[in-house]
Order: C-alpha cells, then sequence, then structure tokens
C-alpha cells in the first residue's frame, strides 16, 4: 500500500461538554478507547490522535502516536465545569467514514461513563 | 519575512519543535508567525500553539502540498499585511512532501527569503516507521529535499541509537545537515536555531 494522503484519514471535531469530572482521567480514556477501535477495525497504524480540552482559563492536552507509545498529557483543568474539546485523528489504511464513525462513538460513550454532557457539537 | 518549513511524518513532534522555536526566537526579538496545515477539519494544533501565546493561522480541509497551495499563498499576503513578521514558520500536515511546498511558493505574488527546509525524523518511532516498506519509502521521500534533517525526542533514545540514526539519515540525504534535538526539554533547539536563521 503506497503511503500518500488517499489512504492516511483524518477526522476531526469540536464539542462541548458539561460536568464535573476527572478531566486528565476522560482524556486518556478516550484517547485509548479512539486507538483501540482505530486498530479492532483494522488501521494499519496511528497517526496521531490530538485532544485539545479548554476550561474556563485552563486547558488540557494530550496525545498519542500508538498506545504503545503512551498517552502524553500537559496542563490541568480543576475548577471548570465547561469544556470546549478539539480533537483529531489520524490513521493509517480506514476510510475516513471509519475513522468519523469510531471517533464519534467513542466520544458519547466515554463522555457518558464520565458523567459529562454533550451539550453542542459539530458532528 | 523569512520563510521556514518544520516538516515530517505524523507524530514526529512537529508542533513541539514550532513551540519552542517560536519562543526562543520571539525572547531574541523576533516576530514570528505560524502556518498550520492539518488532516482534519479541526485545528488542534493551532489551538495548542495559542494555549502560549503564539501568533497561528491555519489552513484545514487538505494538504498544502496540493490541492491547497493557493491557501498558503493568500495566508502568506494576509499575514505580510496584517502583521508583517520577520519570520513565518510552516507547519505541513504530517503526509505533505516538502519541495512541492517549497515549489509552489513561486505563487507568492511579493518577495520572500525562502529559508531552509527542516524535516523532522521521530526518533522514538523512527525504527518502527522504516521497517515498514511503504512508510519507509514515504519518509524517505520527505527526507530526500531536506537541507536539515532533525532527529527529535533524544531524551528518549541511548547514544548508540542516536548514532545509528545520524548514520542512516546521511545515507539518505547525504546533503542534508543532521540536527538532534528533544523539542520537549529544549535540548539542541538554540543549535536549530542558530543554523535555520543564519542559513
Amino acid at each position: 500500500m503506497e503511503i500518500s494522503h488517499e489512504n492516511i484519514s483524518g477526522y476531526g471535531c469540536i464539542f462541548k461538554l458539561r460536568g464535573y469530572a476527572e478531566i486528565k482521567s476522560f482524556a486518556i480514556e478516550l484517547i485509548k478507547t479512539i486507538a483501540d477501535e482505530l486498530m479492532r477495525r483494522g488501521a494499519r497504524g496511528i497517526g496521531h490522535i490530538k485532544l485539545h480540552i479548554e476550561g474556563k482559563n485552563e486547558y488540557l492536552r494530550a496525545d498519542t502516536i500508538g498506545l504503545k507509545y503512551g498517552v502524553y498529557i500537559e496542563g490541568l483543568i480543576s475548577s471548570s465545569e465547561e469544556y470546549i474539546t478539539t480533537i483529531n485523528a489520524i490513521s493509517l489504511g480506514l476510510r475516513r467514514e471509519d475513522v468519523e464513525e469510531i471517533v464519534h462513538e467513542s466520544i458519547i460513550k466515554i463522555s457518558k461513563k464520565h458523567g459529562l454532557e454533550i451539550i453542542n457539537h459539530n458532528f | 519575512m523569512k520563510l521556514i518549513q518544520i516538516a515530517g511524518f505524523l507524530g514526529s513532534g512537529k508542533t513541539t519543535t514550532i513551540i519552542a522555536i517560536s519562543r526562543e526566537m520571539s525572547n531574541r526579538g523576533k516576530r514570528v508567525a505560524i502556518i498550520v496545515n492539518e488532516i482534519g477539519e479541526v485545528p488542534v494544533d493551532a489551538k495548542i500553539m495559542s494555549d502560549y501565546g503564539l501568533k497561528v493561522m491555519d489552513i484545514g480541509g487538505g494538504c498544502i502540498c496540493c490541492e491547497l497551495m493557493i491557501n498558503l499563498s493568500y495566508t502568506l499576503e494576509e499575514l505580510a499585511r496584517l502583521y508583517s513578521p520577520d519570520i513565518v514558520l510552516i507547519e505541513p500536515s504530517g503526509v505533505a512532501i516538502p519541495s512541492s511546498i517549497n515549489d509552489g511558493l513561486s505563487m507568492v505574488k511579493f518577495p520572500i527569503e525562502r529559508g531552509p527546509i527542516v524535516v523532522l525524523f521521530d526518533g522514538l518511532r523512527g525504527e518502527e516507521l522504516l521497517a515498514d516498506e511503504d512508510l519507509s519509502n514515504f519518509i524517505k521521500r520527505q527526507m530526500i529535499n531536506a537541507n536539515i534533517i532533525v532527529i527529535n525526542k533524544i531524551d528518549l533514545l541511548e547514544d548508540e541509537k542516536i548514532k545509528y540514526f545520524e548514520k542512516l539519515l546521511s545515507g539518505i540525504n547525504p546533503n542534508a545537515k543532521i540536527l538532534k534535538i528533544s523539542a520537549k526539554n529544549g535540548c539542541g533547539i538554540k543549535e536549530l536555531i542558530e543554523e535555520v536563521l543564519g542559513g
């Protein structure tokens, strides 16, 4: 499979969450869930998955280039109730529609698990 | 206005490197602006850079090495008009071919100084990527026209591995200067800046 723009698929979206939760744990679990699911559905590899969460005067970012390398986390969110969340996931070998579906499903599942309500989104 | 591309495959550390370079250049009194091109519709990298107070413009929805080249040209003109930067750092997507971007800069209608093409090599994931024939060919395509190849993430590597990569990359592009950095902890950043400003 020649690597080209055609077989590297990326999908990104923005959504707003509300609730009190341990945001660092949420971020790590969301990234891990997306990464696991991309590979489970046949991705050849992870390009990267990047997440940016913005609270009230606070931010947190997390990213991975594949779970064997871990999830990098920077920043702190400890006193916000609403979060603007931006995520971008890039994989090798899956269709864009598959990446989009996996990202949406993971956001819905993991937000609910952490008691966070999705109050706005662009998907 | 000097343009410097900081290219490299997905996850090689382009954003972290650009943040480190920008902050150091700003400390030296340079007006720095950044153009970011990401695969995917939302500008995560631009948000990350903005958290550091950096001047960022993002071009999304495709790759600037091909279908969005005209957007890059317009964005450069806007930056020149609104901000008059001394330095513009261009972060192409991780699947861009740096030489295509450089060729496309001929569309820019005002005088620019073309700085070196910098291509990052992911020291942590590099071997895994090069072990895959298709990925290896792609990464070599990115490396082949670099003026400077930068081994990133050296804080996670043994000295022997760094030497191995230096030799390997030198074989791929014997004309490139090989540098090594840790964008995360700042090691080697000053040397990289000296090289890109002096080149």
